[in-house]
This record gives structure tokens, C-alpha cells and sequence, in this order.
């Protein structure tokens, strides 16, 4: 087979395939700069049952806020103790009612089904992309996460992507999900209001250095600035205070200081914390303070340039890449568009051989046949249905919805070569070929790819249609970028 | 409690001296199965030194009310309850106050550096089974949907992780044999073993729940013509908040793949070595949301009918705060890369000192193997 354009793997390697219909860019790094200021509404179809679906915008009531959601959470749990208790005995008739009541308070399927319509059908493919990475250097990833796991890819990840790195570490890190996730929630200074009072009445009280550990780990500096545990332990202190389990509007705490960014006082550190030879005073003001630090840390830069690199560009990306990324970082001080934007004109010309996420894979295929694979929030008419719409990403090993580990997806290539993973493209192939409501012909479809004739006539001696499908998706050219 | 080491459970004296030593054998039906416990097992809520004083003291609430006793000085939670028996009957040894020499408590760091076994995290692209396995040209098999590190060295791995994907049927090899020249040389050597596999069509069951991977780990290992060696991931280990009912039933998955892995094996049992890994232990003391956070000395599991269970094989380093780990975790008194290296010189009838030099880079390893197997 011989090589695919340029414009068309460049696409593949920063964004997605354009929809089958709309042409290969020729102009592919404006074409990709440009999207990083796109800020139109998501437009998809609403149900996803027909050929010939009506486009319309994702409904408003799918993303009511942080507060609206949180207070969703609180009220998903009083109706589970008393539902517990209205059926203590009747065990099946407990989880259809459970089920109910959860799908009237949890919105996780909705997100999750938009969040493959952004993929599917967004105009915004590059913004996705980058999108995704962040969500991902920002993992969630337990259950109790996900209640909320829209509002902050959609309100944090998204929102933040041409802002400083500093200012999205502080808006990931301060988010209900994150604080969720790693625990912070449970994480109270033992010298807080809190903390003595639950000590006088005999209770377990203390620090969780959950958050902390990774802050640093993870989403900043990495390992490699050599912290100590004091230094953990001191974050952990500053952290002490972010989060609640959830928004109860009748006996809220007086002291939160939103409900977007859940700070309670009398949970809160009340000493001075050293944290990498720094000092840290009292209050919530503090945090903005660490993660401004940590954004300013040179270990932090090298390490998000090169794990952006490792992403887009290479395996094992060059010096001139890791360079080049770094020195608009700092030429800009850590903006991000400044950032994406370098590592965009970086991809034309210097990338190098690397296999695709399971779940792009999966998005381009879908892209470039016209197809409608995915669930829409019309098609969620129960809990169970939801379900149904994490399915094919988990079965990918790539569902952003799933519990995982906080270090998220791998991003080298080697780690997504198995020979599960090869079976899953085939069997996916087939299953976009037979459910999705494909109507283009193969040839339509390999044109748009700019498939070379010679291998255009190959595929067509597969004789079945979803064998041609197979043949023409399960291949260097559309695994590989 | 005292120092110790060895601790047979039937009498809890010392028994230490004149374990004979292996005879060396290359008997190729030798079989090694790793669970790799992901997050950091708490090995004092495993494996309890229960006659410790300060037990109770660092961490009352993480005890469990009931505990299955194995003598004066240990116990087992009680969701261990097949594992408990297995002990008993002497098939399982129980290792504490070890870990790799890692004490940096980065989970990732610490999974990495446990399955490469480098010199430090991140160095090694292959992992030290897939190193032993490229030794004696022998394969192995992840029960997992990607081939983790520990696995992966130049011989061939594969996977086994039934699909559940809707409208779609299982390949047929010959459609798998006419889009090879499409894949890279990468894939198309992946795409050789699934035609293989589904030559063979020996896909069986759709359950992959630890326990049926364990059960089919089994099976296949059972084969004479089946995988070495294999590995299944447990997750959910990072226990730092509401540890107990969490760590329970993670416990009781554990066991029960255990004793899946041990009845699907069937008489292979008697050739097979499991070992449980986890990138490090916790912290003694309680913390503020009834868990641990992470620490470093753990407890390990080494099982199969040629281990000569029933014991505690331990340098118990105490845990008065003097005793720990930067006054915070149990020391690890025991490099588990000994205990590794132990598991492959039985399984593949390597030399220790090849083993040591070839596949853990030190040359210098400790040799215990005369301690863990009959």
C-alpha cells in the first residue's frame, strides 16, 4: 500500500478525518490552528435510529452547571437510603426503582454520549484532540467521579485549553470530580475546626495525601523535581478543606465558597505549610498560589512538552520537538495556545510513525463512512440504555468513562498493540459496518481517503460489504498516522 | 514480637537450616502465574502480624473484627478463606516485610519498575518474565486486553480477553490472512497469532471476570503445548479512604482466583508457581478517611504444589516507629526480586546466577529458592 497524503495523515495525527462529504483540508496546519479558536455549540443528531438524522445542538438541560449537579448528587442519595428502605425486601423491585431515581439525578450517560457525538461529528476535531490529551493528563476515574465528569470536561478541559497551564491546573484540580477522585474530599487538617471536634467526640480524622501525591506527580512537575514526603505531606496540608461529597441546599456549609469551587474553612489547615522551600499562609487563596508555582516549575514544562510530543509527534521525540515545545512555553509563559500552536506546526513536519488511540480509530472510521454509531440523548430513555453508550469505548480499552488508574491512558504505541486489540478493530469494523446506518459505498468512502486504485481494486475482492469495510479500515492507514 | 525469620506455622519455631538444596531440572511443564495486585496491597491488613504490640495502637479501626488464625504470631483477613486453607495444607508460603527497592511510592513508577525490573522506573522495555521467557524461547500469555511490561521481552506473548462487541462475529482466519499485507510489519505480527488462535478456535468462554481469567489462565497453562506463564491484573488496591469493606472484597476476588487458578489447573497444580506483586505497601498508621495511604514494605503470596508452604517466611523488621520505613511504613527487609528470580529458576531450570545477571541486571541477587520450594 502506498503512502496516504500528507494533508489527510496530518488530520489523523492532531484531529480526526473529516466527515465523509466534507473535503481533506489543503491547507492542514491552518486548518488545524484555526479550530483551536472554534467556539460553536456542538450540532448532532439527536436520536441516532435513522439514515438520514436531523442535526441540532446538545440540549441545555444536559449541562446545568456544577451547583444544579451537586445538588442532583445529594438528592440521588437521599432517595437511595429511603428507596433502601421503602423495599428493604423486595430485591428487584429495589434496583428497577434504584435505577429510576439514579437516571433522574445522573447525567454520566448523557456526557459520555456527547462526548463521542464531539468525536463523531464535531467540526472541532483538533480542539477535541487536544481536549482529550487534557482529560487525560487529568484523569478521573472512579464511579463517584463521573456524576459530574461532564460539566468538567466540558467547563475545565475545554474551557481552558488557550489559557495559561497554570490557570487549568487550578480549574481541573478544584473541580468536584478531581476532588472526588483523589480523595480529597476526605482530606481534613487534623488542626481544623473539624478535625478537633471529630477528635474530642473519639472520631478517625486526618490528612489523605491522595491529591497531593499526584498534583505533583502527575499533573505538574512529575517525580522528577525530586520532592520529598514533608513536601507531599505540606500539599496535602494546603488541600486540606477543597471538597464535599456533595451540595445539600438545606444545610449547606455557610463557608463554601461556591458551589464551583467547594472550599470549607473548618476543615482547613490552619498553620503555615513549606512546601519545596515555599511558604504558604491560611485560606483558600493558597492553592491558587501552589499551582502557580507548580505551573512555573521548570520540571513541570519539560514534562507536559514532552508527554504533548509523545502524544502527537513521536514515540521518542526529538530534541529539536522537545525544544521548540519548550521554548514557547516559556517565551509565553505558559500559554496554551501559544503551546498547541507550536506543537501543530511541530506535526507537519516533524512526525513520526505512531499507532492511534483505539477510540480515534474508531471516531475517524465512523467520520469517514458517514456513519451513525453512536447513541444520542434520545436514544437514553432509561439507566440501562445509558449503559449501553460506554460500551464501545470500554470494550477499545479507551472509555474515559470507566474506572481507571489516576496516570490515564498509555501514549506510546506500543502499548495498544495486542493481539486483543487487533481482533476488537476487526469485530468494530464489522459492527460499525452492520449497525450504523452506513450508506456510502465503499468506493465513495475510499475516495475520500484518496485510497491509491491499486489498493482501491484489492479491497474490492473482499466480496461482502462489511469484509470491504474490514479491508479497508483495519490497515496501516487509517491504525497508523 | 520478636525479630524472626522462617516461621513455620505448625510449631512457630525457627526453621531456618538444612532446606535441601534444589536439584535442578528443566522439566518444561513448569508453569508461573503472577497477579499483579494494582494500587499497593496493604500487606499488615493481608498478611497480619497479629501478636504485634503496636498493631492496635497505629491502626485499631483497619483491623478486621474476625481474622483467620494461621498461629500464635500471623493471621489472615478473613476474606482469605481459601487461601487460609491453602497455607494449612502447606501449598501456599506467605512472605512479609518485602517489596522491590523502590521507596519512592509513585504508583506508576513503582508498576513500572516492578514489571521492568530495570535499574530504576522507566528504563526497560521489556519485563523480567518476558527477559526469562526469551531465555529458554518459551511463551506466555496476558489475561488482559493490552500485554503489560511484565510480559513483554522478544518471544511471543499473547493475550486472551473475550470481546463483547455488538453485530460482530469472531474473524474467521481466512478474512484475518487477506488483510495482512494491508497491516504494518507491527500488527502483522500480532495478526499471526490471532490467526493462530483462531485456527485453533480455542476462545471458550465470554466471562472476563478475574476469577474466569484465572479459571482459563488454568486451563491454558494446564496444556502441554499451552503458555508458560501468565499474568492477571486485580485493580482496585489503593485503598486510602473506607479501606475495610474496599480491601475486603478485594480480598475475596483475590481468593477466589486463587482457588480457580488452582482447580482449573488440576494436577498441573503440582507445576505451577503463582506469586501476587503489588508496587508497594501502605502506611501503619491509619489515616484521616479510614485507609492508608502509600508506603513500602508489603506481603506477597508464593503458591503451587512444589512450594513449600505453610509459613511466613519473614525478617521481621518490627513496627515500632524506630522500626519503619522513614517512621512511616514497614521496612522491606526482603528484595522480592529474590523471591522472582526463585519462581523463574524453578519454572524455566535457570541457573540462579543467569537469572540474577540476564533478567534483574544484579548479579549480586540474593538466592532464596531452597527456602521457597520442597
Amino acid at each position: 500500500m502506498s503512502a496516504k497524503s500528507p494533508e489527510l495523515n496530518y488530520t489523523m495525527r492532531v484531529g480526526l478525518i473529516p466527515r465523509l462529504g466534507n473535503s481533506i483540508p489543503n491547507d492542514p496546519v491552518n486548518w488545524a490552528i484555526d479550530q483551536l479558536s472554534y467556539n460553536k455549540p456542538l450540532k448532532s443528531p439527536a436520536a441516532n435510529r435513522s439514515t438520514d438524522p436531523v442535526y441540532e445542538e446538545w440540549p441545555a438541560h444536559l449541562d446545568p452547571g456544577l451547583k444544579e449537579r451537586l445538588i442532583n448528587v445529594w438528592r440521588w442519595d437521599e432517595a437511595r437510603e429511603s428507596l433502601r428502605k421503602q423495599h428493604a425486601n423486595e430485591e428487584r423491585l429495589l434496583r428497577q426503582k434504584l435505577d429510576e431515581a439514579q437516571f433522574k439525578y445522573d447525567l454520566r450517560w448523557f456526557d459520555a454520549a456527547k462526548f463521542n457525538h464531539y468525536g463523531a461529528y464535531g467540526e472541532d476535531p483538533v480542539r477535541q484532540r487536544l481536549g482529550h490529551f487534557w482529560f487525560n493528563h487529568f484523569t478521573i476515574g472512579s464511579y463517584d467521579s463521573f456524576y459530574t465528569a461532564g460539566d468538567f470536561y466540558e467547563h475545565r478541559i475545554l474551557k481552558n485549553l488557550n489559557g495559561s497551564f497554570a490557570d487549568l491546573l487550578y480549574e481541573a484540580t478544584t473541580h468536584y470530580s478531581m476532588l472526588r477522585y483523589l480523595d480529597n474530599v476526605d482530606n481534613v487538617s487534623p488542626n481544623s475546626e473539624q478535625g478537633r471536634h471529630r477528635r474530642q467526640k473519639g472520631k478517625q480524622v486526618g490528612l489523605n495525601d491522595n491529591l497531593a501525591r499526584e498534583i505533583m506527580e502527575l499533573h505538574s512537575c512529575s517525580p522528577a523535581q525530586g520532592y520529598t514526603e514533608e513536601d507531599i505531606h505540606n500539599a496535602a496540608r494546603i488541600l486540606a478543606g477543597w471538597g464535599d461529597y456533595a451540595f445539600n441546599p438545606r444545610w449547606a456549609y455557610q463557608d463554601w465558597k461556591s458551589a464551583d469551587y467547594p472550599y470549607i474553612r473548618k476543615r482547613a489547615d490552619t498553620g503555615t505549610k513549606v512546601v519545596m522551600g515555599k511558604k504558604y499562609g491560611r485560606g483558600s487563596s493558597a492553592l491558587k498560589e501552589f499551582t502557580n508555582d507548580l505551573a512555573a516549575l521548570d520540571k513541570t514544562r519539560e514534562y507536559i512538552c514532552h508527554k504533548l510530543a509523545l502524544h502527537f509527534i513521536s514515540d521518542n521525540p526529538s530534541k529539536k520537538v522537545t525544544q521548540a515545545l519548550e521554548s514557547s512555553w516559556k517565551n509565553s509563559n505558559g500559554n496554551l495556545l501559544a503551546v498547541h500552536t507550536t506543537l501543530l506546526e511541530l506535526a507537519w513536519s516533524e512526525g513520526e510513525n505512531k499507532v492511534l488511540w483505539p477510540s480515534h480509530w474508531l471516531f475517524n472510521i465512523v467520520r469517514a463512512a458517514d456513519a451513525h454509531y453512536f447513541d444520542s440523548h434520545q436514544d437514553i430513555t432509561s439507566w440501562q440504555m445509558g449503559r449501553e453508550v460506554v460500551k464501545p469505548m470500554r470494550e477499545l480499552g479507551n472509555s474515559f468513562w470507566e474506572e481507571r488508574q489516576p496516570n490515564g491512558f498509555p501514549l506510546k504505541s506500543r502499548e495498544w498493540i495486542s493481539l486483543e486489540h487487533l481482533d476488537r478493530r476487526v469485530r468494530f469494523a464489522q459492527s460499525v459496518w452492520n449497525r450504523a446506518f452506513v450508506t456510502a459505498k465503499p468506493e465513495e468512502i475510499m475516495d475520500h481517503l484518496q485510497v491509491p486504485l491499486s489498493y482501491q481494486s484489492k479491497v474490492m475482492e473482499f466480496g461482502q460489504g462489511h469484509e470491504q469495510f474490514i479491508a479497508l479500515t483495519v490497515n496501516r492507514w487509517m491504525m497508523e498516522v | 514480637m520478636k525479630r524472626r525469620d522462617f516461621l513455620k506455622l505448625s510449631g512457630g519455631s525457627l526453621a531456618l537450616a538444612s532446606v535441601p538444596t534444589w536439584a535442578r531440572s528443566n522439566n518444561p511443564n513448569r508453569r508461573l502465574v503472577v497477579f499483579f495486585l494494582e494500587g499497593g496491597l496493604d500487606g499488615l491488613s493481608a498478611l497480619i502480624p497479629k501478636a504485634e504490640g503496636a498493631l492496635e495502637s497505629h491502626r485499631e479501626s483497619l483491623l478486621p473484627t474476625s481474622l483467620l488464625d494461621l498461629n500464635s504470631h500471623w493471621a489472615l483477613d478473613p476474606s482469605l478463606r481459601n487461601t487460609h486453607k491453602l497455607m494449612l495444607s502447606q501449598d501456599i508460603l506467605g512472605v512479609h516485610a518485602t517489596n522491590f527497592p523502590y521507596t519512592k511510592r509513585s504508583h506508576f513508577e513503582g508498576q513500572n519498575f516492578i514489571q521492568g525490573a530495570g535499574k530504576a522506573p522507566f528504563t526497560e522495555s521489556t519485563g523480567w518474565i518476558g527477559r526469562g521467557l526469551d531465555l529458554v524461547n518459551y511463551g506466555g500469555r496476558a489475561m488482559s486486553l493490552d500485554t503489560p511490561l511484565l510480559l513483554r521481552g522478544t518471544t511471543s506473548i499473547d493475550n486472551y480477553y473475550p470481546a463483547h462487541v455488538k453485530g460482530a462475529y469472531n474473524p474467521s482466519s481466512d478474512l484475518l490472512k487477506r488483510i495482512h499485507s494491508g497491516l504494518s510489519e507491527q500488527w502483522q505480527t500480532t495478526n499471526e497469532k490471532l490467526i493462530a488462535r483462531v485456527t485453533k478456535n480455542t476462545y471458550q468462554s465470554n466471562d472476563r471476570s478475574p476469577n474466569a481469567l484465572a479459571r482459563e489462565a488454568g486451563k491454558a497453562l494446564s496444556q502441554k503445548d499451552g503458555p508458560i506463564a501468565a499474568m492477571i491484573r486485580l485493580g482496585g488496591y489503593d485503598t486510602h479512604a473506607g479501606q475495610g469493606s474496599r480491601l475486603g472484597s478485594k480480598l475475596t476476588e483475590l481468593d477466589l482466583c486463587i482457588s480457580s487458578l488452582k482447580d482449573s489447573l488440576g494436577e498441573a497444580w503440582d507445576n505451577t508457581t503463582f506469586i501476587t506483586l503489588t508496587e508497594f505497601g501502605r502506611t501503619v498508621k491509619v489515616n484521616g478517611s479510614s485507609g492508608s495511604d502509600h508506603g513500602y514494605g508489603t506481603c506477597m503470596f508464593i503458591g503451587g504444589g512444589a512450594v513449600n508452604g505453610g509459613a511466613v517466611l519473614a525478617d521481621w523488621p518490627g513496627l515500632a516507629k524506630s522500626d519503619l520505613f522513614e517512621r512511616r511504613d514497614l521496612m522491606a527487609t526482603l528484595d522480592s526480586r529474590s523471591l522472582c528470580a526463585a519462581a523463574l529458576e524453578h519454572t524455566l531450570g535457570l541457573e540462579h546466577d543467569e537469572i540474577a545477571e540476564r533478567v534483574f541486571f544484579e548479579p549480586n541477587l540474593k538466592r532464596v529458592t531452597d527456602r521457597i520450594y520442597l
